[in-house]
Parts: structure tokens; sequence; C-alpha cells
């Protein structure tokens, strides 16, 4: 398996002024010292709360936002990446048509009216839209149609790579479900690497080849989709996944969350997410940051819970009850 | 039972420039005290339209409502707007999804809680604010003297939900409507406001209502749900009855729409989108995207039909 994109320590700072005096300024560290790598045709999924840097990291990948430090390395070309927003209304303009808002992309990249017709036609039919909609403004569509739409335009310059950033979020759960099954057909017939961004862990799930969980701009866990599922390390993973509501009204109650959420641009010393921990171990998580460990093989997470050996087993008592031998290691 | 909220034979009709628009079409339901009524479906189908018109929030003008919504035996419908001032809020209040747009942007939280007091309880200054710093920290809202003094845009999504639900049930009304109070909130946070309901549920005996289209919210509260479409109930039953023998090709589409569990197949989706509700209906609504759908299904209104017991649904041709 090849690599498509690799993040080394990026790192993304924004200066802030305080609320409470306008002339200091502080850092807001939106994405802090993350790494990961994207395989060619994976759909790797980054998961977090608002204010997590999920979609930042997106903007970076594609160059919309320039980064403070760190290295993108990106093995394709210079159309080779594309982006997809979760609101398609705000990302069409709306005093064009569809069809001249499509168009000026071949314009842009000198194409030929000719090619970028028939790519038009072509992702039409893929994307289940018809003609007609090329002579409709952004606001005659339903926002699935439109969400589809985005998608096909993301798509015209065949690209390799495509950021989506909580791209079904907004629409109905019909909806949701054919933009969804839209994106596992036009990967096979594009070789599409994604990288999908989301709130939703039972998207994400379903979606993801693998993931990264996200906390205040750093990667806490990251493995892939049925192993983090099944071994959940990180206890800020954990606190997402108990916060899933049930699927059936006959499954248990899910215990209330232990701690409060805060919602703070500032970093607590330490571990990041040790406020809201509740496995949280004082005078350790609280004074030093953990680094990443893999725990299992391909399996990271950085938390002081979790010894360093990959052969050993997990400190934390849920994941230990789960050792019946289904471990590869 | 106990029931609190009976309505029968419901219709919202809605005048507008294009014409008039039928957005509910003879809803039936009643709710127990206590008890949790989830209403599902897509975007346009008339959940809103339906549970607005229980505290009467359209505009009068533009509307026409028939029908009765009885509460605790009175019609809302029947009743002038200064009675309606005595249940609005009082004994039966509402969220909505966006928190920002139901507070007042440019007064301190506290004070948006205070007011209630201090107009309806006619409470002194002290009194008004010492009870909403109370409510405040009864819905878990830290450090509560600190965020009193605090504008909407200081805090966060789950925070100002959680001072509109203060708002909302400062003066102990007997039932809650949710209007996708969740839907715009993170998962952890989601889960902390539904918590929050569900102990007033169970602290306060209120009835809630639960407008989501989400059915991972509806097996999380609710006792009993309605599945909408076009301005109609589709299937009413238990959530138990809806979640393990759907009869209506619509909702068994809906549940099967919604991912779960591992990278799979295909998800069934639904093809189309609901219909404009200017025409009134000639056969059955969700015939043009139905899979199950026969001729007959065009040309007649299908009939409520029961599955067991409080289960039934609209559908000539169940599976």
């Amino acid at each position: 398996m090849s690599t498509i994109v690799e993040v080394k320590n990026l790192k993304k700072y924004y200066s802030i002024k305080s609320a409470d005096d306008r002339s200091h300024k502080s850092e807001l560290k939106a994405v802090d010292d993350v790494n990961f790598l994207v395989n060619r045709e994976e759909v790797f999924g980054i998961v977090g709360e608002s204010g997590s840097g999920k979609t930042t990291i997106g903007k970076l990948l594609l160059d919309i936002e320039a980064p403070t430090s760190g290295e993108i390395v990106f093995e394709g070309g210079k159309t080779g990446k594309q982006m997809i927003f979760q609101n398609p209304y705000t990302s069409f303009n709306p005093a064009l048509t569809l069809g001249r808002s499509l168009e000026e992309i071949g314009l842009v990249h000198k194409l030929g009216k000719e090619e970028t017709g028939k790519r038009i036609s072509l992702l039409l039919e893929q994307t289940a839209l018809t003609e007609d909609v090329l002579k409709r403004k952004p606001k005659e569509l339903s926002g699935g149609q439109l969400q589809r739409l985005a998608i096909a335009r993301a798509l015209l310059l065949r690209p390799e790579f495509l950021v989506a950033d909580e791209p079904v979020s907004a629409l109905d759960v019909s909806v949701q479900a054919q933009v969804i099954n839209l994106f596992g057909e036009l990967k096979e017939e594009y070789g599409l690497t994604i990288l999908f961004i989301s709130h939703d862990l039972t998207v994400v799930e379903y979606m993801c080849d693998r993931i990264a969980v996200v906390y205040l701009g750093r990667i806490v866990e990251t493995a892939r989709t049925e192993q983090i599922f099944r071994d959940t390390l990180h206890p800020y993973s954990q606190m997402l996944l108990a916060s899933r509501p049930k699927a059936h009204p006959d499954d248990p109650d899910s215990e209330p969350l232990e701690n409060e959420t805060t919602n703070t641009v500032r970093i607590p010393d330490g571990c990041r997410f040790f406020p809201r921990c509740p496995k949280h171990i004082s005078g350790l998580c609280d004074k030093i940051d953990p680094p990443e460990k893999e725990v299992f093989p391909d399996h990271f997470v950085s938390c002081h819970l979790y010894p360093k050996s990959p052969k050993a087993a997990p400190a934390d008592a849920d994941a230990a009850e789960a050792e019946d031998g289904t471990y590869v290691i | 039972m106990n029931t609190l909220l009976k309505v029968s034979n419901l219709k919202v009709d809605f005048m507008t420039v294009r014409g008039i628009v039928h957005a509910v079409q003879g809803v039936d339901f009643s709710l127990n005290r206590g008890k949790t009524l989830g209403i599902v479906g897509e975007s346009g189908c008339g959940k809103s339209v339906l549970v607005k018109s229980i505290l009467r929030l359209h505009e009068e003008q533009k509307t026409r409502c028939s029908g009765n919504i009885l509460f605790e035996g009175h019609n809302i419908l029947d009743l002038s707007p200064r009675e309606m001032l005595a249940i609005r809020g009082v004994r039966a209040s509402m969220i909505f999804q966006d928190p920002m747009i139901s507070l007042n942007p440019i007064l301190k939280i506290g004070e948006q809680i205070a007011e209630t007091f201090r107009a309806r309880r006619s409470m002194t200054k002290g009194q008004a604010a010492e009870e909403a710093l109370r409510l405040l920290k009864r819905v878990g809202i830290t450090p509560a003297e600190e965020r009193y003094h605090q504008y909407p845009f200081e805090l966060s999504g789950g925070m100002l939900q959680r001072v509109v639900i203060a708002i909302a049930i400062s003066l102990e009304p007997e039932i809650l409507i949710a209007d996708e109070a969740t839907t715009a909130l993170d998962m952890t946070v989601q889960k902390e406001i539904l918590d929050l309901l569900k102990w007033l549920r169970k602290e306060k005996g209120m009835s809630l209502i639960v407008v989501t289209h989400d059915f991972g919210v509806v097996a999380e509260m609710c006792d009993s749900i309605a599945v909408m479409y076009a301005g109609k109930i589709m299937e009413y039953g238990s959530a138990r009855q809806i979640f393990n023998d759907p009869c209506h090709p619509y909702t068994r589409a809906l549940i099967s729409s919604t991912p779960s569990g591992a990278k799979g197949g295909k998800l069934i989706s639904i093809p189309g989108a609901p219909p404009e509700l200017y025409e009134p209906q000639t056969g059955c609504a969700f015939y043009p995207r139905c899979s199950q759908a026969a001729e007959r299904c065009r040309e007649s209104l299908p009939a409520m039909h029961s599955a067991s017991g409080n289960h039934v649904f609209r559908c000539e041709r169940p599976q």
C-alpha cells in the first residue's frame, strides 16, 4: 500500500485578542503537532467535537490555510486534491447557474469546452442528477441534490484525493444514505482517497477504513476502524463512543458522562484531556504530555494509562476485559 | 391512564402567495403524563408545524387550524389569545434547534431567565435573580454565579441550549416540546442534554414531545413514536413496536437508511423527495417513492390499519 499524504508535526496557530483585554494577544492552537498518513484509495476518518481542529486540518491539506510549521507531503498532481463542505448552499455562487459554476472550472483549468461538457454529463449521470439542474441556481435545488452536485464538481478535474468536511451532517437520513452510497460508488470508479471529517461516529464507522480521533488540535488515537471500535483505548474516544445514542429502545441505558464538557481555548499542562478525563492520574496526567505509543500493531494512542510495549496488556480495565486472544500481535 | 394532551383530526393550512399549503392533514395522537412521544420524518413533512400548533405559534392571519387539541380537557384552538398566555411558556413550552436565535444577544443570560419570574410570578428583582441562579445550577451550568452575568456569545452551543431549557422549564410546565433540540450539538453535548431531559421527566413528571429525524435520539428517549410523512401520521406505535416490527414502507425505509455498524453493503436510500403540499392528496402521498407501490395506492387514500394494540399504520400493502 502506498502513501498519498503524509503529515508531519503539523501546526496551525491563530493569533487572537483576549476578550477581557483587547490589547493582549494570545495564541489559539487549532492544530498542534499532528502526524498521520493516508494510504492510497482508503477512506481516512477524522473524528472529534467542534473546535477540535478537524476542519483546520482539512483546510491545511488543501492549501486553503498555510501551516504555522510542519510539513505536508502530497504525492499527487496540482489538481489532485479537492474539498467538499458541510453546507452546499454556501459553497456555490448563488448568482450563477449551476452549469456556469461547473463550466468555469473547465475554463480556468483549460479543459476545453467539449471535454468539460463530456465530463459534466458523465458526472451528472453518476450522481443521479438530470441535465436540467445546470440551468438552475443553487437555491432551486434541495440540499441533497446540491450536495451531490458539489461532489460532481469536486470530481470534475479528476482528483486523486478528496477532503470531505462533514458532507452529510446537514442532510436528512434518507438523503444522507444517498450521499454515503455515492461516495462508495465514486471511490471505486475514480480510485479516490478520501479524508472524511465528521463528528458522527455512526457515519464514520460505516464509511472509513481508518480513524483518527482528535481532541483540542491533537490526534489522541489512530487505528483501523474495526480495531478502534473493538478496543477503544483513549478515555476521550471511550467518552465519544459512550455518548452515541442507542440504536434500539431495548438497548441498556448508557451511564451519564462523568465530567462536564469544557470548551476552552486554553490548553492545560500535561495531557490536554485530563480536566475532563474520568481516569486521570494526579501528578502524572496534569504534568506530562503523554507521548504517542503503539499499543497494538497500527493502533496508536497518546495516554499515560497504556504501557509503551506493544505486547503488554493495556492497563485499562475495560480494554483488558476484551482480551480473549482476539488480538493479533 | 392519565391523558395530558389529546390531538384529534388536526389540520393546519397556510395561505401563501403560491396557494394553500396543507401542512398537517388530519393528525391524531394522545400523550400521557410523564411519557415521551417522538415525531420522526424527513424535513418538510409537517413535524414542526404540528408541534408549533400545540402552542399556537403560527401567524394567525395566514393559518387555518381545525380539529381539536385538548390540553387537560380544554381545546387549545378555541382559547382566546389571553387564555393562551396562561398556557404558552407556562404549562407547555418549547425549545428549538438553534439556541443562539432563541436568546436575546444583548441581554445577560441570567437576566433572561429572571425576566420570566418577574413577568409571570411577580417576583422582585432580587427574588427573580435568586431563582434564576438556582435554575442555572439545576440545568448544570457551572460556575453559575459567573455565567449568570455573561452574554449568549460567551457560551458554547451546549451551554446555550441548557439556558434555553432553563427558561423553558422555569415555570414548571407539564409538557416540553423539543424541536430538533440536539441536532446541531456535538455527540457528547447531545448526550448531556438528553440526560438532562430524562432527569426532568423523572423528577418533575414532565411529558415530552421530541421532534427529530434521528432514530438514535428516538430510541434513547421515547415511549411511543409517530412517523410523519406529507402532513399525515403514517405509522404510530410504541418505540419497541416501531423498531421491532415497522409496518409502513416509509418507516422501514427510514430505519434502513440509517447507517449502523461496520462498513458494509449499500445503504437503502429513499429516492426522490417529500411532495409539496399544495394539492389535496388523492392517493397515498408516499406512492411515488415507495418500493411496494401498486396502482390502487395512487388511486385511493390508504386507511389506518391496526397491526396490534395501539400500533397502527396507513398503508394498503404492508409487507
